[in-house]
């Protein structure tokens, strides 16, 4: 298959064949996100409240692309990717997955990517920030990958050294144990420079 | 000890479904995903006004002994308010709540509250959100305003 060209205004898209889930607590935010996406043409959406209630349509009915939520009460939202990538039905564990959160903390961004989602978006969310994702996984070629303890996207960076500004991966990250933020918000590019996938030189 | 990797390539059933070449344009999708959220426009103020109120009752400056408040209890408001900012997008409340999530963290950090910062927050969430002849620059300004006030707390 040919290589997609950039997301342009004049790209054309048929997202009425998808079939989207999507995953939140917060009963506003799911109208918001409910809006979005019908806005876009899909025309299988499946609201779900809760993690739990996520599991169970995982259960009945493939899916093509989740967004949920990562802060949930309960189960949250990484934890419902590990348990797709993990453990829901064969034709659901390698669909993509996009975590959408508020918290965009360096470490919750990189608890998004070590939990095998595919990208993590910042709230507020934005018709053009959605789509471009929605943009960005059809253009995906990353292999996925399937370890002991990790299932996901191969999660390798491009060697472009740390952010501007930081003194390198990881440095900062406190035990999980102690988990109070060290570092401010993440803004969606800083965010996007984390995710991106890219070719590491061995 | 050697463990197994198993390395593969899934179907892209986006691509082949949705992007094929046909369809509605990229713009007319975005413009009416954007007519969707208008509808949600008078909920999402409902939504900060009341957010914003139960901020003041619970951390605001006439609240006795707020000393004991539970930072994730501000830190879920804020996240409220960020949530409801996509139908709201010109007025800049995410910024504002997004500073003071940050402001809720350095707290957090440094285990004591500083309630002049977490007043102006409030008051500058009310502002934005009640006074809407302000303009862009203006609510630009408010928040270069709160950058500061966090930047300086955060040199202390």
């Amino acid at each position: 298959m040919s290589a997609l060209p950039k997301l342009l205004a004049s790209t054309r898209m048929s997202l009425d064949k998808l079939a989207v889930l999507i995953v939140d607590d917060n009963a506003q935010s799911l109208d918001i996100l409910v809006q979005v996406v019908s806005g876009f043409g899909v025309k299988t959406l499946v609201r779900c409240d809760s993690a739990a209630d996520a599991q169970t349509q995982l259960a009945k009915a493939p899916y093509d692309l989740v967004l949920t939520d990562a802060q949930m009460p309960g189960m949250d939202g990484y934890s419902l990717v590990q348990w797709i990538r993990r453990d829901a039905m064969q034709q659901n564990r390698f669909i993509p997955v996009v975590v959408i959160t508020g918290h965009t903390r360096q470490q919750d961004v990189l608890r998004a990517r070590d939990c095998g989602a595919n990208f993590t978006i910042a709230k507020p969310i934005t018709p053009k920030v959605i789509l471009e994702r929605i943009f960005w996984i059809a253009k995906e070629d990353r292999m996925f990958v399937e370890t002991g303890d990790y299932v996901g996207p191969d999660r390798r960076f491009k060697r472009e050294g740390p952010p501007a500004g930081m003194k390198g991966r990881r440095s900062d990250d406190l035990d999980g144990e102690v988990g109070t933020a060290t570092t401010p918000n993440l803004s969606q590019d800083q965010i996007d420079s984390l995710m991106k996938p890219g070719k590491v030189a061995i | 000890m050697t463990k197994s990797v198993r390395k593969f390539r899934p179907q892209n059933r986006i691509r082949a479904l949705a992007f094929a070449g046909s369809g509605l344009l990229a713009k007319d999708a975005i413009a009416s995903a954007q007519a969707g959220l208008e509808t949600l426009r008078g909920a999402a103020t409902e939504t900060v006004l009341a957010t914003i109120a139960e901020m003041e009752r619970r951390f605001g400056s006439r609240v006795a002994d707020r000393d004991g408040a539970e930072p994730m209890g501000l830190y879920g408001l804020a996240a409220t308010i960020i949530d409801a900012s996509s139908c709201l997008p010109e007025a800049c409340l995410d910024e504002a709540a997004k500073s003071l999530c940050d402001l809720v963290d350095q707290c957090a950090e440094a285990g004591a509250w500083n309630w002049p910062a977490v007043d102006v927050h409030i008051a500058t969430l009310q502002l934005l959100s009640s006074q809407t002849s302000l303009s862009r620059d203006e609510r630009k300004k408010i928040i270069s305003g709160l950058a500061a006030v966090n930047e300086r707390l955060s040199r202390r």
